[in-house]
Formats: structure tokens, sequence, C-alpha cells
């Protein structure tokens, strides 16, 4: 019977063993690029939590009640989708600046052992490839006691999408008065 | 603080540009064409209080 206690775990990078440099540069990009889907979807959410009221999932637009008093005294009303009033721009990942010195722990090279037929003993080498492994070491100095990746993200307004723009487009040319 | 903005006037068309802010406060905003004055109802200040609030909190929150 086989002892080998198999049990279900999450792998647990360990740095000080280190990693491959593929997996050291891509980490940080990844969550960077989910930080991005998990601002805009936020944003989405926001907007129909706030700026509409749903019901059986049909929405209908909370708005907001103005006054207008003409030139001649008449006061009259109008209302406007609480949407127009806020600067809602979609948020997204601008700019990422990440910053880690690596150590390089191990490097592993696969040279081709075939040899010439011409009775030549040096092997010939057909292809030659390189894996790199390594660990992260400080940031900011060159203490590699303290290990840390420093991640800076900018975040930029884009333009709202085609229908956002489209439904405030559609409300703000149909703004009627009414006297009530 | 402000943040701009702008809505046609329901009487003229006409671009009026105002603070979101200083509806909130009871400013009132005049159109440039037809000099129609524009504000928001009292009733309608908390709800447009309470958005912006929120919406800046998500602002935070995605650390622009």
């Amino acid at each position: 019977m086989d002892n080998t206690n198999i049990t279900d775990s999450h792998f647990l990078p360990s740095l000080s063993t280190g990693q491959s440099l593929e997996a050291l540069i891509t980490a940080p990009l990844t969550a960077v690029s989910k930080a991005n889907s998990m601002m805009l979807s936020g944003q989405a959410q926001f907007i129909l939590d706030q700026c509409f009221k749903g019901n059986n999932g049909v929405y209908s637009p909370i708005t907001i009640k103005m006054e207008c008093v003409e030139k001649n005294g008449t006061k009259n009303f109008f209302y406007l989708p609480l949407l127009t009033f806020l600067p809602i721009n979609n948020l997204a990942v601008n700019k990422v600046n990440i910053k880690f010195n690596v150590e390089v722990m191990s490097t592993e090279s696969h040279i081709s052992t075939v040899r010439k037929t011409d009775n030549q003993a040096k092997p010939r080498i057909i292809k030659k490839k390189a894996k790199i492994g390594a660990k992260i070491g400080s940031a900011d100095s060159a203490d590699s006691s303290s290990r840390g990746i420093a991640v800076s993200i900018k975040a930029k307004q884009i333009p709202l999408t085609k229908g956002i723009t489209t439904i405030i487009d559609m409300y703000s040319k149909n703004i009627v008065t009414s006297s009530e | 603080m402000t943040r701009i903005n702008t809505m046609p006037c329901p009487n003229c068309n006409q671009i009026i540009t105002y603070d979101v802010y200083g509806l909130l406060t009871g400013l009132h905003f005049t159109c440039p064409g037809c000099a129609a004055v524009i504000s928001i109802s009292k009733e309608s200040q908390p709800v447009l209080k309470n958005a912006i609030d929120k919406y800046e909190e998500l602002e935070k929150k995605a650390g622009k």
C-alpha cells in the first residue's frame, strides 16, 4: 500500500526557493487586470442601484425635480434623470508601475549533445534554451533581506460607453416643462 | 469643491452650465439664451446629495 499522504491543498509559492521569472512578472499584471474589471463592474452596478428603480428586471430612472422660472416670472417644473447629474465616467487603469528586484536563483541550459559525424569530439549546439528561476528582492533598496513588490496604479477616466451616452442624450433632448 | 455640468434649457435648448454642488446649496443658474432661472426643487435635494455622496465613495474606492 502506498503510504503517500495526498492532501488537497492550494499551491503556495515559496519565494525563498525561487519562481520562474515569467510567473513573477505576470502575477502583478494579472492582478491589475482584475482590478480594472472590478472598477468597471462596480460603476455599472452603482448606476443600476442608485440611478434606477428596478422592479422584476425592469428599470426606470430616478428623476430629479427641477424648477424653471422664466423671464416673465412664470414658474415651471421639469424632471431630469439623476444619471445626468453625476459626473459618471468609466474609470479604468491607466498606468501601472511595478517595481521589484529579482535575485536570480538558478539557471538551466539545455544543450544538444548530438555530435557531428566527422569524428569531431566537440558537441554541436543545435538549440539552447534557458530557464531562469528567481526570487523577489526588495523593491526599494539593494537589501535583499526584505522582499517586496511596489505596485503603483493610476486610474484614468475613459469616455463613457455608447449605451450610457445614448441614454443621457435621449433624456437631455426630451426635457419638457410642466406648470404642475 | 465644484462639479461643473451642463444641461439644455427646457425653454430654448441653450446649454446651461451649472455646478452640481451649487445646486445642492440652493444656487440658481441662468440660461444665457432666454434668462430662465434654473434650480433644484427642495424635495429632490436629498436624493441628489445621497447619490453624489455614494458616487464619491465609489471614486475613493477606485483609488482615483
